[in-house]
């Protein structure tokens, strides 16, 4: 019953064109940074190589990406409750839970696929510039990067269950705004101190280190040693939101 | 096979359905009458349970399945007619070569065999046939017609009317809300004129009427 109901969800969103404008940006991501010039060198490594771009490029694509992902999570719920496609589906005997999962495993998967269009861009670039790194590092980096990206649509779709549209976004924008600039945050805590510090303490406790995810994605592709403490934080974190399905209840159909 | 007794729902401290008592019998087709804003689709949406009452009881006697035609229907306008019943279909668990040949039957039914043109170009009326024949799916013994006769023509609606009649000719239960009291008058067995949630009149087929019509019943009804 999930499969038959995020199999429609996912049809309609394919046919919305949505995904054609992200192939876009991403190729676009691609061309920005194919075509830098420049001759600075630092250790030997042109400033232009990829070695120092493909983060830089990592960390634009992320953001867009989960920017994308909130989109294409926020209206898939509301939506299905304003036009009533809900009354045709809880008459059917069709557990909430199960009802709302479905369509945020269509908001998962399309928000992913989103990501994956983008992160092609990086692939790409690795192909055209890249000579050390080894692309096939780029898969399983991809898992790290999708891992804060899901977490993003599943937080946004759980919140449009309870909160109308408009609220549902302006929370995810913040949390996911904090949580992309969790690394910042921790060294403005640091600095700062006293009762400031202390609540950007708590922020940071509470809020998902995304940043720290992509990082880590990075570090996959570059390599480099992975920090799986983060990502198993990440994993757990999408296990508690899941529970929640259980919890957010409609009153109404 | 249903009653509902002193039934109340309120929208921001406003009664819209006002202890509603009535009763259907099983393979009576009953009529949910009034104006616009009276409290019947509210009514069939407690009977289905896609809102809370604030008071009063639902029994359902026995052990039935519900099929359900909403006023507005809205399908995914991408798929075909035949698609949106595998859809549902598939959703209520029916089995799938059952389901292929019950989908064949019901798209007759309606009038809807075309297979291959998709719901976003369906008129109202082509919708409206559609909505009916996924309430019909799984063959339930209770259906909840709202305004299923709304946005069809004339001739649309006699074809509707008919389908009505043979569906009771099946031992369906049918729970019918519409504004077309002609209609009404010929496909009900009963029903009740409702104004601000309120029954004003209850309206039996066969009881004496003094020669009048079902709708000037209802006007005198309703103007008082």
């Amino acid at each position: 019953m999930i499969k038959v109901i995020a199999e429609n969800a996912l049809k309609e969103r394919l046919r919305r064109k949505e995904l054609y404008i992200v192939a876009v940006l991403g190729f676009l991501c691609v061309v920005i940074f194919s075509c830098c010039g420049g001759t600075i060198t630092v250790d030997g490594e042109l400033l232009t190589g990829f070695k120092n771009l493909a983060p830089v490029m990592l960390t634009i694509i992320h953001a867009i990406s989960g920017a994308l992902a909130i989109a294409l999570s926020l209206h898939t719920i509301p939506n299905e409750y304003e036009r009533k496609t809900s009354h045709l589906i809880w008459i059917r005997g069709v557990a909430q839970w199960k009802y709302h999962a479905a369509l945020t495993l269509a908001n998962v998967i399309s928000s992913l696929f989103a990501a994956l269009i983008m992160y092609g861009g990086v692939i790409l670039f690795a192909l055209i510039k890249g000579d050390s790194v080894n692309i096939l590092r780029f898969l399983p980096a991809y898992f790290l990067m999708a891992l804060s990206i899901a977490i993003i649509s599943i937080f946004t779709s759980l919140l449009s269950i309870q909160l109308p549209a408009m609220a549902a976004g302006l929370i995810a924008c913040a949390c996911y705004l904090l949580g992309i600039l969790h690394g910042v945050l921790d060294i403005v805590r640091n600095i700062v101190g006293g009762f400031s510090g202390q609540l950007l303490s708590v922020l940071l406790k509470i809020l998902p280190d995304l940043n720290g995810m992509q990082q880590q994605a990075w570090h996959m592709a570059a390599g480099e040693p992975v920090d799986f403490h983060t990502v198993f934080k990440g994993l757990l974190l999408l296990y508690v939101l899941t529970i929640f399905y259980f919890i957010f209840k409609k009153k109404e159909a | 096979m249903l009653s509902c007794k002193d039934l109340t729902k309120q929208y921001n401290g406003i009664t819209v359905v006002d202890h509603l008592t009535f009763q259907i019998k099983k393979g009576e087709v009953f009529a949910l009458l009034g104006t616009n804003g009276a409290g019947k689709t509210t009514t069939i949406k407690m009977i289905l349970e896609l809102v809370e009452k604030n008071g009063g009881q639902i029994e359902k006697y026995g052990e039935y399945t519900i099929g359900y035609s909403p006023e507005t229907p809205y399908f995914p306008p991408f798929l075909t007619a035949r698609e949106v019943l595998s859809y549902y279909g598939r959703i209520q668990g029916l089995d799938k070569r059952d389901l292929k040949k019950d989908i064949a039957t019901l798209l007759q039914l309606v009038g809807l065999e075309d297979n291959r043109t998709k719901v976003k170009v369906y008129s109202k009326g082509m919708l409206q046939r559609l909505a009916l024949a996924q309430a019909l799916l799984g063959d339930p013994m209770l259906l909840l017609l709202d305004e299923p006769t709304a946005g069809l023509d004339a001739l649309g609606r006699v074809e509707m009317i008919e389908l009505i009649g043979k569906l009771k000719s099946q031992g369906k239960t049918i729970i019918i809300n519409s504004h077309i009291l002609n209609d009404m008058e010929r496909v009900c067995d009963g029903g009740i004129i409702i104004k601000k949630g309120k029954i004003l009149y209850t309206w039996e087929k066969n009881a004496d009427h003094h020669g009048k019509s079902l709708e000037e019943i209802f006007v005198e009804t309703v103007k008082n």
